[in-house]
């Protein structure tokens, strides 16, 4: 990089464009995102699609700014509050579970593997009416849908990440008179440690995802909740701002996990 | 074969002074039980049986043996990290139990933490023995610049190539500080350059600090180069067929000794007795029932004789 800016300053024009044709590769994807945010915005307005099912860019703004900046930002932190109470909480159960499961109880873990599956496969929204039914309306439907998003993803990778040890590594702590405890943190834990953020990482992802539905089920705040309730009252570009809110506050959340994961795991993550 | 008695001759004074034997292997057998591919069935399968060894302290012993004869599953049961189904194993006079501080094994592959950097790899049995942090750094800096690794303190293995990251191995366990050193094929997947280096710095370690090293390989020219006594074992069941003395200059260099009349004679013996022609074990008949020929193959391939 430094030879390249001094060749710039040397190279006149030729090394201008040089260091320009370098940022033009470094924002490539931008230009993408920027032609599609164009083209949101002059399709409605030249009629090659129609204004009021697809509002432009614009006047989806514009109805943020009617709802006001402070509303908008109140409905995210309540979602995210949800999601990070419900994810925080699923973490705490999940972690431990695969931990014993596949490490102090493998048969059971074993006969209970087809039926934790089963289980995985029951669809989160599902659990809202019959939450619904048994404690009535309210926040319990909805957290209970994240619990169940991110449960399975951290519990699954945690299990699969503690088969995936290599034996031997336990063996030389062992050779090394390594005590159980030892052993666990010494060996399981870092050796499982990429599979355990990988897990979380999905598990997050997950439970913003179904949080978003819980919330459009039956909620009285959060982003799901904006978005239902304009489509009750047929603001359409406010159902636009809600998508583009969870787009945005969703990237951002997996942005930054996958930033985290590549802090905390150097060495698997170089290795790839 | 007249050749070889006669080097084998001049190696028993080793077992003859006063002090008691490092290691004791008496009658070991070593069962399996083991899924029947066809119906499931469990069977046992005996992996060891009557094996007996005895190694002097500072002695480097060599098993050498075709694969599937237990050889590895000896070095298990001498570390601790399994238990013999019948025998005993003692060192320094007690019986082997469980993993103890006097026994380091070095195992096949390496297995180094790939979280842990060179010198973190190094230091993982002084962490264990609650080593403080200060004399950690002294002993891993001894033993980085024993194995030439100076420079390469903070990669991680994969940074580093098959011959170093043996090397990070054998030093983790040498930090470790035990008084029997148990080496796993240690060599068998560098290359042949690699490993001639690695054999030479290996008895040079050796001959620094005096301890008492049990190899196991099924390179008939390492297990001559580096021993004191080469133990050949059989399969099917697994037992030591004989122990050959070998009697070739100290401070040896396996190139320096490869090309002697006496190390032809040793090799020539002990390709021998792995093809079952020097019938002098117990167990020839047994023996006799597996097809030969693959075992012999196996060998030939990487044994210069």
């Amino acid at each position: 990089m430094e030879g390249n800016a001094k060749k710039a300053e040397t190279g006149g024009i030729r090394g201008i464009l040089r260091v320009l044709s370098r940022i033009h590769h470094r924002i490539m994807g931008l230009y993408l995102f920027i032609l599609f945010l164009i083209l949101w915005q002059i399709a409605p307005s030249v009629g090659w699609t129609n204004p009021v099912l697809i509002p432009s860019f614009s006047t989806v703004l514009a109805e943020g700014a009617y709802i006001g900046l402070g509303n908008v930002l109140v409905h995210i932190a309540i979602s995210m509050k949800r999601v990070f109470v419900g994810f925080i909480i699923s973490t705490a159960v999940a972690l431990p579970l695969g931990f014993i499961l596949s490490g102090a109880l493998p048969r059971i873990a074993e006969a209970l593997n087809p039926l934790m599956h089963f289980l995985s496969q029951v669809p989160p929204f599902i659990l809202y009416p019959v939450f619904l039914i048994i404690v009535g309306p309210g926040e319990f439907g909805i957290y209970a849908v994240i619990l169940w998003s991110a449960f399975w993803p951290i519990l699954f990778t945690t299990i699969d990440g503690m088969r995936g040890i290599d034996a031997r590594l336990i063996q030389c702590a062992r050779s090394m008179n390594a005590g159980n405890f030892a052993v666990f943190t010494k060996v399981v834990f870092p050796a499982i440690f990429p599979n355990l953020v990988l897990g979380i990482r999905s598990g997050l992802t997950m439970s913003f995802l179904m949080m978003v539905g819980a919330e459009s089920l039956g909620a009285a705040s959060g982003m799901g909740f904006m978005i239902r309730n304009a489509q009750q009252i047929g603001a359409v570009a406010r159902i636009y701002l809600g998508a583009l809110l969870v787009a945005i506050v969703g990237f951002l959340l997996n942005f930054a996990a996958v930033e985290v994961e590549k802090t905390l795991v150097t060495w698997k993550e170089i290795a790839q | 074969m007249s050749g070889a008695d006669r080097i084998a001759a001049g190696g028993v004074t080793a077992h003859e002074n006063n002090r008691p034997p490092k290691i004791e292997i008496h009658g070991i057998e070593r069962i399996f039980l083991k899924k029947n591919e066809t119906n499931g069935a469990q069977e046992s399968f005996v992996a060891l049986k009557d094996v007996n060894l005895k190694v002097e302290s500072g002695e480097f012993v060599t098993v050498v043996g075709p694969s599937g004869c237990g050889k590895s599953t000896l070095l298990f049961l001498l570390s601790g990290l399994a238990s013999p189904s019948r025998g005993e194993i003692l060192i320094n006079g007690d019986k082997v139990t469980g993993p103890a501080l006097n026994c380091g094994i070095v195992l096949q592959g390496y297995a180094l933490f790939p979280w842990r950097s060179v010198r973190k790899n190094i230091e993982f049995g002084l962490e264990l023995k609650s080593v403080p942090k200060k004399e950690r750094k002294e002993i891993s800096d001894y033993y980085i610049n024993l194995v030439d690794l100076t420079g390469f303190e903070n990669h991680y293995p994969y940074q580093l190539s098959g011959g170093m990251q043996q090397r990070v191995a054998i030093a983790r366990v040498l930090a470790y500080d035990p008084d029997v050193l148990l080496m796993d094929e240690p060599f068998a997947a560098v290359d042949a350059q690699t490993r001639e280096t690695m054999q030479d710095e290996l008895l040079n370690i050796w001959e620094k600090t005096q301890k008492t090293i049990v190899l196991v390989t099924h390179n008939i020219e390492e297990a001559i180069g580096l021993a004191d006594r080469v133990a050949v074992m059989s399969r099917n069941p697994g037992t030591i067929r004989d122990v050959v003395p070998v009697n070739l200059p100290r401070p040896r260099r396996i190139g320096g000794v490869r090309n002697t009349p006496d190390f032809q004679i040793l090799s020539h013996h002990i390709w021998e007795l792995l093809q079952d022609k020097g019938s002098r074990g117990g167990s020839g008949a047994q023996s006799a029932a597996v097809p030969r020929v693959d075992i012999g193959e196996h060998i030939r391939d990487d044994a210069v004789i």
